[in-house]
């Protein structure tokens, strides 16, 4: 009963970031793209996380959720990475 | 209920992967390629694969999306200016050419797919039943380091010959500088730099200490200890290093020369190359390998990243 | 006690889902793109929390709450980062190129 419940509220997140995804694709800075790749990580720990807790015995979905949670800012920070590098000052001696 | 699940995984998997395709512009297609590789290691996940899901998630959503962005970044400037004018663009001929092959190659796939036998044939069985004469606990990491050991040992070298084929672009000039990350001179970046290491750190080794009976292993850990190397790097919390540092080298080599050493140790210990004797020395002896091996993956993929000594063609 | 943690659980994932929605309603509907990362954090912060929080009674205990717990602060901090990176971009964009 309750592990139905825990799947039926994994569906209704999945399917929520999933309307998130209209952004990505609607958007028209990267900016926003980012945001909404943003939302699908969450969205999928979440869900992740509350399929695993609806079976009776799980192995590695704590894990992947940490990993998946650690690395997600990855995408933030390589765009403000290139943002820095095309914005800030310029570095002297760029290759050819 | 778990089946409406999966097919909405699968719905949302295929949909973000045809926009992925679809997209013109580089830099949002590897926004939506890194989602693709979340959505991809729920997906591993719920095909019972969790070694599979993490190194996807390391890999996928995390450093090869670094890698990407980084290239997209440099490649944007020019982009914009190579939009083909209306004239050259592909005519009728063309793009109907490329749509057939497109739907013949698809159309095979579907075809072979279709013609597997049900059940599909697996190794699986056989791989559990001698799973107590390696010593091990975790099937996978069974076949990467007692059947198949080669294969692994051969894939790490690969690794290692992708970072020299890296460092080789590198012009002479520039050999001995640092490798360049560029840094996010931010408060907030600041911060997560030097807070995230330690525990990403510490969650690599074990992933890969894991490796041997449990979900884990080699490439997820060092992997993940990689992208901390990178967070660091990119917060000018630790001074990049250059590729002419004997550690750095060192700590690229070792896992491979290691695997190595044990392999040509094979020949004493039971009874050929990488051979190792049954039972519960085994297992030491993989974890041996597997430290050596985190290690060098670590190294390795934060070199892969941070690309050529100096920046190279690409500062 | 059993029925005190179903309760928990049900409730948290719940208020976790509807943050959820909430967050992805704002990511779609709000004008600009500041207005759009708050809407954002609402989910990362507020809804993954809450599910976490009703899936905490259902954990293996002792180790289970913890490594959800772990989950969390590690999402928080991460999206607290990312959040403040991407926002500081779109702030510098739109003064120099006034999106």
């Amino acid at each position: 009963m309750l592990s139905a419940f825990m799947v039926g509220a994994a569906i209704c997140v999945l399917a929520t970031v999933a309307c998130g995804l209209l952004r990505l694709v609607l958007a028209t800075a990267i900016a926003d793209r980012i945001l909404s790749v943003q939302l699908l990580a969450t969205g999928t720990m979440a869900s992740l996380l509350l399929v695993d807790a609806a079976r009776p015995t799980g192995t590695g979905a704590g894990e992947l959720a940490i990993v998946l949670a650690m690395l997600a800012p990855v995408a933030a920070i390589g765009f403000a990475g290139a943002r820095a590098r095309s914005q800030g000052p310029r570095h002297d001696g760029d290759g050819p | 209920m778990t089946l409406a699940f999966d097919l909405c995984l699968m719905l949302l998997l295929v949909a973000l992967a045809v926009w992925t395709v679809m997209v013109r512009d580089t830099m949002s297609a590897v926004t939506g390629l890194m989602g693709c590789g979340v959505l991809l290691a729920l997906a591993w996940m719920r095909l019972a694969a969790p070694d599979v899901a993490l190194t996807e998630a390391a890999i996928g959503a995390g450093l090869s999306g670094l890698l990407l962005i980084r290239a997209a970044a440099y490649e944007h400037a020019t982009e914009v200016a190579e939009q083909a004018p209306r004239g050259t663009r592909p005519g009728p001929l063309a793009t109907v050419s490329v749509v057939a092959l497109c739907v013949g190659v698809a159309g095979l796939l579907v075809f072979a797919v279709l013609r597997l036998p049900i059940p599909a044939p697996s190794l699986a069985p056989q791989a559990v039943e001698h799973l107590e004469a390696t010593g091990l606990g975790n099937a996978v990491t069974a076949v990467l380091f007692s059947y198949r050991s080669l294969d692994t040992l051969l894939e790490k070298a690969v690794v290692v010959l992708g970072l020299v084929g890296i460092w080789s672009i590198a012009p002479d000039a520039r050999w001995k500088a640092p490798v360049r990350v560029a840094v996010v001179d931010e408060g907030p970046m600041s911060l997560l730099g030097r807070v995230l290491p330690p525990f990403g750190i510490v969650l690599g080794i074990l992933l890969a200490w894991n490796g041997a009976d449990d979900v884990g292993g080699a490439f997820p850990g060092g992997t993940v200890i990689a992208a901390m190397w990178l967070l660091a790097l990119t917060a000018g919390a630790v001074r990049a290093p250059s590729a002419t540092s004997g550690g750095l080298r060192a700590a690229v080599a070792v896992g491979p020369l290691v695997f190595l050493a044990v392999g040509v140790a094979g020949f004493w210990l039971a009874d050929t190359f990488l051979a190792l004797p049954p039972g519960a020395t085994a297992k030491a002896w993989v974890i041996v390998v597997e430290v050596g091996l985190t290690v060098s993956i670590a190294a390795t993929m934060t070199m892969l990243v941070a690309g050529p000594p100096g920046g190279g063609a690409t500062g | 006690m059993s029925t005190l943690s179903s309760v928990i659980t049900v409730l948290g994932v719940l208020a976790g889902v509807c943050f959820f929605v909430a967050g992805t309603v704002g990511l779609l509907r709000f004008p600009d793109p500041l207005s759009r990362l708050h809407a954002l954090t609402k989910a990362d912060n507020l809804g993954l929390g809450l599910i976490v929080l009703g899936l905490m009674p259902q954990a293996e205990w002792p180790l289970g709450p913890v490594r959800l717990l772990v989950v969390w602060l590690a999402a928080i901090l991460s999206s607290a980062v990312a959040s403040q990176l991407v926002g500081g971009a779109i702030r510098r964009s739109s003064g120099s190129a006034g999106e």
